[in-house]
């Protein structure tokens, strides 16, 4: 009895993907219930996921704009305390270095009098630190302060604040700034744009009137000096023109005495240094730079650095009215504190160190994800359990392998796609729930829609792929499944 | 009087062979023997009854002859086509063309209506929708349901969910109809319907039927009846010599 291959399935048609999906999209519509908790296990999952995506979404967006803002009022600030300051006084100047005790600090101020902008920085930043960990210190508790002064930087500082008359400065320095507070970064963040409003005012009023200033005296300065840098000019000037450049000064809102003028034209005369950088400054693109250089001489980094020094106080009261004084030590604080709050601005940003979640949130995110598979897998094997019988009657009807498990894994997609739009939006909502109760306003006026839009794509793209790679077991046995199991009665 | 094989089966062309199908569960130590070889001849035309108490192998014998289990041993033929080496694909060809299943429990599609559930599977077989839709119409008029063809399964009652089994199995014409005791949860009246729509099938579009069950009535219907018990086949009748038997055994029980 041979047996021959006499079973020609060349007739036997593919089914299409459309006829598949009609069939599984009546199977839904008619277990609509019944797949929901699959679905709710999804929703959840993404709903976490869009949460967390949005939120950091958001704090990068206001940490942006923030940071932004302190960078142009910084500059507002910069040109408030050199305002006043007034430029180079070399008299002045001379004054102030008598002020130390050794040779070697007289010439060091003297090279800090001179223009360098570097030095300035540099003192700024050290400020800052000190301030910052002052501050620091002074929410400690006692245990953990005498830890602190087991390492060199912390004895110094203390030491430096043994002087009564010092610890009393201290303090003073430290009324202002009680709101920031260091060991939680969130609560910073939120005491930090909480004051930052005021800062805005004022300094958006200052920036204004030294964009105003600089448009005067640019115009001012091009029709006196001409095709001639400001360099030559000045060495080659007689009293007379320096006198000219007076009254263009003081047309631009800013006074100048005559004798000033001339102490900075002997200086660029005689001093090495000065006609160094001045050589750089002559390139035609760095003559803007240069007015900007000129204007900002740098008595502000030395009174920061002599706030404390009693003498250089002396000094400083003789030559300003109280007012005045109490102006600049205003400007002075407020350079301060800006610095110190952009450090720790700067401490959230290296929190996030450009990934978009962090380690812990990662870790959470993957447990969810995980319980999410198992559960949605469960769902699934549970379905599937239940609808044996359709699915080996849809066998023995002529239904290939490769059809059931079209069909599960689209319903599996479906479901994925249902949860990924309804997870989005649940996680969105509470997203912007939180960044509102926490951020306020800056929330609104930061809102990250590109940020918002991106994550909830990622979101949902996450809940279909979540959702078929957990039915793909299921799914795969479903189509093993033996169509013998048709003629099974309970 | 015993059954005569050769003198049956003259001039008549053969549907399904099983050649020595033997068919073993479990591990050496603890083997179960379903079938310990059968050998049986199914003709093109035939109405045949399957009966045997159960664990007697009935089932797994049926499953053999539909295609949906392969023997241990043995050999079973299709049409002359050896089933055990039809790959998956061909399995599913064969049964959406050649072969039609009624199941016990009518195992129709809840989330589908009538109409949908008898044209799955000339979808399955590529046909246009919409000849689907008018076959499917015919043959739920041909089991007397034409007017409920939009009626889910829910709504109907378990006669007319059979006869709706009935037409979706005549979807692809199949040569071979495959009943696993279709009256077995229905009333008496309402098997006896079914019984009927079988019997017409059988002999007006000589539909080859082979059906597992116990039920009396459906024994005066059928050309022969196989006796299955344990895992052999014990004996074959033509019912016309047990008509007279089966009708005593129930005059008894009504007395």
């Amino acid at each position: 009895m041979g047996s021959k291959r006499i079973i020609d399935v060349r007739p036997q048609v593919r089914l299409s993907a459309q006829k598949t999906f009609a069939i599984c999209l009546s199977g839904i519509k008619h277990r609509l219930f019944r797949s929901t908790l699959t679905l709710s296990v999804i929703t959840l999952a993404v709903s976490f996921f869009m949460f967390l995506l949005s939120e950091s979404a958001y704090i990068q967006s206001i940490s942006a704009g923030v940071k932004n803002e302190i960078y142009r009022d910084r500059i507002g600030n910069r040109w408030l305390s050199t305002y006043f300051v007034q430029p180079s006084n070399l008299e002045f100047a001379h004054r102030l270095s008598e002020a130390y005790e050794s040779d070697e600090k007289r010439k060091i101020f003297q090279e800090v009098n001179l223009f360098q902008q570097n030095e300035f920085n540099q003192l700024l930043e050290d400020a800052n630190l000190e301030i910052t960990y002052l501050n620091y210190f002074k929410d400690l508790r006692p245990g953990k302060k005498i830890n602190l002064l087991g390492s060199t930087t912390g004895r110094k500082i203390f030491e430096e604040l043994a002087d009564e008359k010092n610890w009393q400065l201290f303090n003073q320095r430290m009324q202002p700034m009680i709101s920031v507070k260091l060991p939680t970064p969130v609560q910073q963040f939120k005491s930090f744009i909480e004051d930052f409003q005021e800062y805005k005012k004022r300094l958006d009023l200052a920036h204004s009137q030294w964009n105003q200033f600089i448009l005067n005296f640019s115009t001012a300065l091009e029709e006196l000096i001409g095709t001639l840098t400001i360099n030559q000019w000045m060495v080659e000037a007689n009293d007379e023109k320096l006198a000219q450049l007076v009254v263009y000064f003081s047309k631009s809102g800013f006074e100048v005495p005559m004798s000033d003028l001339q102490s900075i034209t002997e200086s660029l005369v005689y001093n090495h240094n000065r006609s160094a950088i001045f050589k750089q400054l002559n390139k035609p693109e760095l003559v803007s730079a240069w007015k900007k250089a000129f204007l900002k001489n740098d008595e502000i980094s030395d009174k920061m650095r002599n706030l404390g020094n009693l003498k250089v106080q002396e000094l400083l009261y003789n030559q300003y009215s109280q007012e005045e004084l109490q102006k600049l030590s205003n400007t002075i604080l407020y350079q301060e504190r800006l610095a110190s709050l952009e450090a720790v601005l700067k401490g959230k940003n290296e929190n996030k160190s450009g990934s978009l979640l962090s380690g812990r949130q990662l870790f959470l995110l993957s447990v969810s994800f995980l319980v999410c598979m198992v559960g949605i897998t469960n769902a699934m094997l549970m379905a599937i359990t239940e609808r044996f019988r359709e699915i080996a009657t849809m066998k023995c009807l002529g239904a290939k392998d490769s059809f059931i498990l079209a069909q599960f894994m689209m319903e599996a997609g479906l479901q994925g796609m249902v949860g990924g739009i309804l997870g989005s939006l649940i996680g969105l909502f509470m997203a912007l729930l939180k960044g509102s109760v926490l951020f306020g306003s800056y929330f609104w006026s930061y809102l990250p829609l590109n940020g918002f839009m991106s994550s909830s794509l990622i979101a949902f793209l996450a809940g279909i792929f979540l959702s078929v790679l957990a039915s793909i077991y299921p799914s795969w046995s479903a189509s093993r499944m033996a169509p013998m199991e048709a003629m099974r009665v309970e | 009087m015993p059954f005569n094989e050769t003198e049956y089966g003259k001039g008549r062309d053969i549907l399904v062979r099983a050649n020595g199908v033997k068919k073993i569960y479990g591990e050496e130590p603890n083997q179960t023997f379903a079938l310990r070889g059968v050998d049986l001849v199914i003709y093109k035309g035939e109405y045949l009854c399957v009966m045997g108490p159960s664990g007697s192998g009935k089932s797994t014998f049926f499953n053999m002859l539909g295609g949906l289990d392969s023997p241990t041993n043995g050999r079973v033929f299709m049409d002359e086509v050896n089933m055990a080496q039809l790959n998956a694909h061909e399995l599913a060809f064969l049964r959406c063309r050649k072969i039609g299943y009624v199941f016990q429990a009518y195992n129709l599609n809840q989330t589908m209506t009538a109409l949908e559930n008898v044209t799955l599977p000339m979808i399955f077989s590529g046909m246009h929708p919409d000849d689907a839709r008018a076959k499917g119409i015919n043959l739920l008029e041909k089991v007397g349901l034409g007017s409920r063809w939009s009626h889910r399964p829910k709504a109907m009652s378990g006669g007319q969910q059979q006869r709706v089994a009935i037409a979706r199995s005549l979807a692809n014409n199949p040569q071979l109809l495959l009943c696993d005791e279709p009256t077995a949860n229905l009333d008496h009246k309402t098997g006896k319907e079914v019984h009927k729509i079988l019997f017409d099938l059988n002999k007006k579009e000589g539909v080859t039927i082979i059906c597992a069950t116990h039920d009396h009535d459906m024994l005066k219907v059928s050309d022969r009846m196989i006796w299955i018990e344990d895992g052999k086949i014990a004996r074959i009748d033509r019912s016309s010599d047990i008509e007279i038997k089966s009708a005593t055994m129930g005059k008894k029980e009504h007395e």
